[in-house]
């Protein structure tokens, strides 16, 4: 199963690394370039794994990070989840490690005349591939810029919009927004512990209304108002057609119902009164399922296809979700196949969201004018050609 | 019922006697419910509802017979508390101790969660099943390529599993230490899941061993569940073991 290395391979391997060491922008060259220091320098993240002992200078730099530490439990708490933090990057240290060795050892063999075969797959990761399918099917070119599935000659980081905004920030609040949630841009933030300013939190409610962003959130907001949504339905995404129950509940009464049951302490049938709560399907909450509904079942026909080629061809590969792990002798090909997938999206769209929207119960005559007023947002891109780069 | 009970499983004793008296549908309901009562005592020494139950059964009478003779035999505990309007049943420990010493219950529940949770190879050809409210049916969605890569076979790195062997515990049983922090009362035993966790990727550090995603099924939209999802140190959930993953030769 593992195949023979090659330079092409390699510079799978040195993109790889790139992406393990944050490396977003440039040019794909720029970026093989920057993987391939880091493996002369075996460039790893600064990781300190253990938790401390809290001496003075440890606690100096605790309180740098945090300026409201006081006493030593607050130290202690603020110590252990640094140590955490480090831990949960341990992965990408542990991935580049084994890369650079694959790499010593492919240019040993180079030497030696001996055949070497990768051992370690990488992992090509679609850039915010919610945003990349919305522009699939708006053709929006902003958006299938941001997420590279249409390359301008520099990779682009679809979370990084506005210098005032970090990319953790935007990813936290556009992907759930886009998703389907209701909540406020400030609760999301709240739920993952990042801190902001009103000022930042002015600029993201701006680029959830104007701009890429804007359209993305439009194009969901069109599809929760309009879906007509009944317990069973039958949508048709691109080449499926499949059943989907009604997966939210919500309650509508009580009622009580007497059991006479066993005890074993007494040895006595003793009466216990249980209430129970009658459910019903949820239609309205049911509404925000069709977002991901046909971006999702979208993502899973494309690597469906991609899976199928990568089985085939190398016959090793794991999927997951809009990740693909492979061999990085594959990874040019499956950029390839991902792209061709994208294509065929892009020049289907049209019959692809009228089936869609019919088998939803979205009618052209009553969306019509909301669609109209979504669309005149969208900037439409021009003789699209799909690009693998969106798989980072 | 030692042998069976030493390879982890239960059975209701004299199940014939129990379908003469009760009928087929009653007799298999009261040996499922025998089950989930050892499933629940295996996972964490836990109960049932007994309202749940009641519903199984085809008449109250029923119910409360069997749970009497059960009872009556040494394998059940019912506490029923009108004033709560609660009612739960769990096995009897000490009967099961009548059975097997208590080295060799915790030895059973470790190795049948070991079991449980352990990544294995194993394959399959399945590629059109929807995974819909627990159970599995087909809904049209049909998944050739992704169930073929469920067959993909795989080995984790053991000199940097070693290396890291400690940071990657404590990751892999990261969200069981938030529960228990949430939790103080929460039971730990030697067959809990963090023990087992360790068990496991002590048992991966040791040497190569090979496994696959253990088939596919579908979420409701199309997107893939792989079997392993449910396994420790896949390498879907457990980055640290996508990093050590190794293509085999």
């Amino acid at each position: 199963m593992r195949i023979i290395a090659t330079d092409k391979g390699q510079k799978a391997i040195y993109l790889a690394i790139a992406e393990l060491l944050g490396h977003k922008g440039g040019t794909p060259k720029d970026k093989v370039k920057y993987g391939k220091k880091c493996h002369t320098n075996r460039k790893l993240h600064n990781l300190i794994l253990e938790e401390r002992v809290l001496t003075s200078s440890v606690k100096e730099e605790l309180l740098k990070a945090n300026p409201l530490l006081t006493t030593d439990e607050t130290y202690a708490i603020a110590e252990r989840d640094r140590a955490e933090n480090a831990r949960g990057e341990l992965h990408e240290n542990i991935w580049l490690e084994r890369l650079y060795d694959e790499l010593d050892q492919y240019a040993i063999s180079k030497i030696t005349g001996k055949i070497f075969a990768w051992s370690v797959p990488i992992e090509l990761d679609a850039s915010a591939s919610m945003l990349s399918y919305i522009g699939l099917l708006l053709g929006e070119k902003r958006l299938l810029e941001m997420t590279n599935s249409s390359f301008t000659g520099t990779l682009n980081d679809p979370w990084k919009v506005n210098d005032k905004l970090p990319r953790k920030m935007t990813k936290s609040v556009i992907m759930k927004k886009v998703y389907g949630s209701s909540r406020s841009e400030a609760e999301l933030l709240k739920d993952d512990n990042i801190d902001f300013t009103v000022e930042q939190l002015a600029l993201l409610r701006e680029e959830l209304q104007t701009g890429a962003y804007g359209v993305a959130n439009d194009f969901k907001e069109f599809i929760i108002r309009n879906v007509k949504p009944t317990e069973n339905m039958t949508p048709c995404v691109y080449e499926d057609t499949f059943e989907v129950k009604c997966n939210r509940y919500r309650n509508v009464g009580e009622y009580v119902v007497p059991y006479d049951i066993f005890d074993s302490q007494s040895k006595l049938i003793k009466r216990i009164k249980h209430v129970h709560t009658s459910k019903v399907a949820d239609l309205e909450q049911f509404r925000k399922y069709w977002v991901t509904g046909l971006v999702h079942s979208l993502d899973s026909q494309v690597l469906n296809y991609v899976m199928e080629k990568v089985m085939e061809k190398y016959g090793w590969g794991i999927d997951i979700h809009d990740a693909i792990l492979v061999s990085p002798e594959a990874a040019e090909d499956v950029r390839n196949w991902y792209a061709e997938e994208l294509q065929v999206i892009y020049d289907n769209r049209k019959a692809i969201l009228t089936n869609f929207f019919n088998s939803i119960g979205i009618r052209s005559s009553e969306a019509m004018n909301e669609w109209d007023k979504l669309m005149s947002k969208v900037v439409p891109v021009e003789n699209f050609k799909a690009s693998g780069w969106t798989l980072k | 019922m030692r042998e069976l009970m030493l390879q982890g499983k239960i059975d209701l004793q004299s199940y014939d006697k129990f379908v003469l008296t009760y009928g087929i549908e009653d007799s298999m309901t009261t040996r499922r419910m025998l089950k989930a009562l050892w499933s629940n005592y295996v996972k964490n020494g836990g109960t049932t509802s007994s309202i749940y139950w009641a519903e199984q059964f085809s008449s109250p009478k029923i119910l409360n017979n069997i749970l009497s003779q059960l009872d009556y035999s040494g394998w059940i505990n019912v506490s029923t508390v009108t004033e709560r309007h609660w009612s739960e049943i769990s096995i009897n420990e000490d009967k099961l101790l009548t059975y097997l010493s208590s080295d060799e219950l915790m030895e059973v529940r470790k190795t049948k969660k070991f079991k449980q949770y352990v990544p294995e190879h194993k394959l399959s050809t399945k590629v059109n099943m929807t995974k819909v409210n627990r159970t599995y049916k087909d809904t049209g969605l049909i998944r050739i390529g992704l169930a073929m890569a469920a067959n993909t076979e795989f080995y984790y790195d053991c000199a940097l599993l070693n290396k890291y062997k400690k940071e990657i515990i404590l990751n892999t049983n990261k969200g069981m230490r938030k529960c228990r922090e949430l939790l103080p009362d929460m039971v730990h035993d030697s067959a809990s899941y963090d023990e087992i966790a360790v068990d496991v990727v002590e048992g991966l550090a040791k040497e190569p061993m090979l496994m696959t995603m253990e088939g596919n099924t579908s979420d409701s939209r199309g997107r893939s569940i792989k079997g392993a999802l449910s396994k420790v140190a896949n390498p879907i959930g457990y980055k640290d073991f996508r990093a050590l993953l190794t293509i085999p030769e």
